[in-house]
């Protein structure tokens, strides 16, 4: 075995299984930033004067997904880009990722707010952990509340800031993930809702959500990471459980064997996906207004309110959202 | 530690660390998985798949 090169002769630090090609840190580089543009355009992400509250928790994916957005927009007179961090409460976790993204948002000049569960919700996710260690609410896992929540402060304090489109990192992996997890679950619903361009939600208290990197593999944005010195943290929530792990370990064993396998798959379901929103259109649930919080909502009451029911917090109809600017 | 294998993609299979969770470098560089491995390398595996 000799060293691997790539096709502009100097050598490799990658090589494509399921293409065959190698790549140098420099063509990586280039290439990666060329399929996510090409990502933007082909599924119209970015529009003219919008303004783009990019999720940052700190990780690989959503400090590169900032850094790229800054480098593609940045320069866009007509275009806002604000970073926004959700902190969870997760010590020894989040404080030192929320560290890393107060750096990367100074360096790259981006507007930077913090909202806090804490300071939203009157629980962090250690408060809720702690009251399920001592036995409360032991049949949900952190990820279920965790989830929920972060996606509902997310898109408030995206409205709040005047945004037009929410950006996170997810990826190729991410996408896949959730699109086996929701066939497993028989989820028809929630799969018709998915996809590079997500049906538009009924309310206008949802902000539209875009993923730039959907169609880079995990390993592909965590090398970007690197090659690009984005500056990322690169530790892991220490309360990870459920499904969704099953579910990457296992598409990551069938890869493996199978190159190409969690792209095809995905690409197969975005082919599929017409057929398929066409089909349960008719039974999607009208959005209504949550009757507590007023937040839209598919029944009577929000699952972010009951979920803060099990937790005996009342969120009522809140005035603005706490948020504090980073920089 | 002693290793019997002459790759990185070898290396991996005999940790038994699944190639798709994890970048490689040897002696500092980052490293394709099909890249040669020699006595006194320093390899180092990152793991790259996160859980929230």
């Amino acid at each position: 075995v000799v060293d691997v090169n790539c096709g502009c002769g100097n050598k490799a630090i990658y090589t494509r299984k399921y293409e065959g090609n190698s790549y140098c840190a420099s063509c990586f580089k280039d290439q990666f930033e060329k399929r996510v543009k090409k990502t933007i355009r082909e599924h119209g992400l970015v529009e003219k004067n919008d303004v783009i509250v990019v999720g940052l928790s700190g990780g690989k994916d959503s400090s590169v997904s900032l850094a790229l957005m800054k480098q593609i927009f940045g320069e866009r007179p007509d275009i806002k880009i604000i970073a926004v961090s959700i902190d969870e409460g997760i010590e020894h976790y989040r404080d030192k990722s929320l560290e890393v993204t107060k750096e990367l948002t100074r360096k790259l000049s981006v507007d930077h707010y913090i909202v806090r569960f804490k300071s939203n919700l009157g629980k962090s996710i250690d408060d809720i952990m702690a009251a399920k260690a001592a036995g409360a609410n032991k049949n949900l896992n952190s990820c279920t509340f965790c989830g929920v929540f972060r996606r509902y402060l997310l898109n408030r304090a995206a409205r709040e800031l005047g945004a037009t489109k929410v950006c996170t990192g997810h990826n190729m992996d991410d996408e896949a993930q959730a699109v086996l997890i929701n066939y497993l679950k028989g989820d028809l619903k929630r799969l018709a809702r998915m996809g590079p361009n997500p049906a538009l939600k009924k309310s206008g208290k949802f902000v539209q959500r875009i993923k730039p990197l959907r169609d880079i593999p995990e390993k592909e944005v965590a090398l970007y990471a690197l090659v690009s010195k984005t500056g990322n943290y690169w530790g892991e929530c220490p309360y990870v459980s459920g499904i969704r792990f099953e579910v990457r370990d296992f598409l990551n064993d069938v890869e493996a064997k199978h190159a190409g396998t969690k792209f095809s798959f995905l690409r197969t379901f975005d082919a599929m996906l017409p057929v398929l929103r066409a089909s349960v259109e008719n039974n999607l649930a009208e959005i209504t207004e949550c009757e507590n919080c007023g937040e839209p909502c598919s029944g009577d009451v929000c699952k972010v309110c009951e979920l803060l029911d099990k937790l005996d917090v009342d969120l009522a109809r809140q005035t603005a959202l706490v948020q504090e600017l980073v920089s | 530690m002693e290793i019997k294998t002459s790759t990185v993609s070898g290396l991996l299979k005999e940790l038994k660390i699944n190639r798709e969770t994890v970048l490689v470098s040897v002696n500092n560089e980052i490293v394709p998985e099909e890249s040669a491995l020699k006595e006194n390398d320093a390899v180092e595996i990152l793991k790259v798949v996160s859980g929230g």
